[in-house]
């Protein structure tokens, strides 16, 4: 199943679920507060945390982004490498 | 690592999601559970609020996208027609 497929699937069934409890097509009672407050509130509540999940994944990612510093001297010294080769075939490059 | 302001920005935005989502559930959730005259409801608005402010925010923020996406394509749209003029 492509990574479409299964996220269509999971809303598609999360959907169905959530509609058939609000609009009670089951014949299951939920108590009163569950049935008028929250089921009403949960879209906005999974709005709410799927953004809130979306910057602190990217406030962490920020928070412990590594610096490479074996690639940088890596890089240096195959710029250093690139730069007298071509001055030895005539092309000087800062 | 990455430098001392990067990582206080990206620590800011950590918390600061965290503090709303534990702070949003409570409201939205838990708090329709619990007694009227238990003392955590003085720390949150009325419940009604729980759904108007994210529908708001909702909005204006897709208002927004929607207005500068709108733009970019009339402009660009502009740009070709000058172009073949």
């Amino acid at each position: 199943m492509t990574r479409a497929t299964e996220a269509a699937a999971f809303f598609g069934i999360t959907t169905t679920i959530y509609l058939a409890l609000l609009f009670q097509w089951l014949p299951i009672t939920l108590p009163e507060t569950v049935q008028n407050f929250t089921l009403p509130v949960l879209p906005w509540w999974a709005l709410v945390s799927f953004g809130a999940y979306s910057l602190g994944n990217i406030g962490y990612h920020v928070l412990t982004f590594r610096d490479c510093p074996e690639a940088y001297d890596e890089l240096q010294v195959q710029i250093g490498e690139a730069q007298r080769d071509l001055r030895s075939k005539g092309m000087n490059i800062k | 690592m990455a430098s001392g302001q990067d990582k206080v920005v990206g620590a800011s935005l950590l918390t600061f999601s965290t503090i709303v989502f534990v702070y949003y559930t409570l409201w939205a959730i838990v708090m329709p559970f619990v007694d009227e005259s238990y003392f955590l409801h003085d720390y949150f608005p009325r419940r009604e609020y729980a759904i108007r402010i994210p529908c708001v925010l909702l909005v204006f923020g897709l208002t927004v996208i929607l207005t500068f996406l709108s733009m970019v394509m009339i402009k660009s749209k502009k740009k070709v027609e000058k172009k073949s003029a």
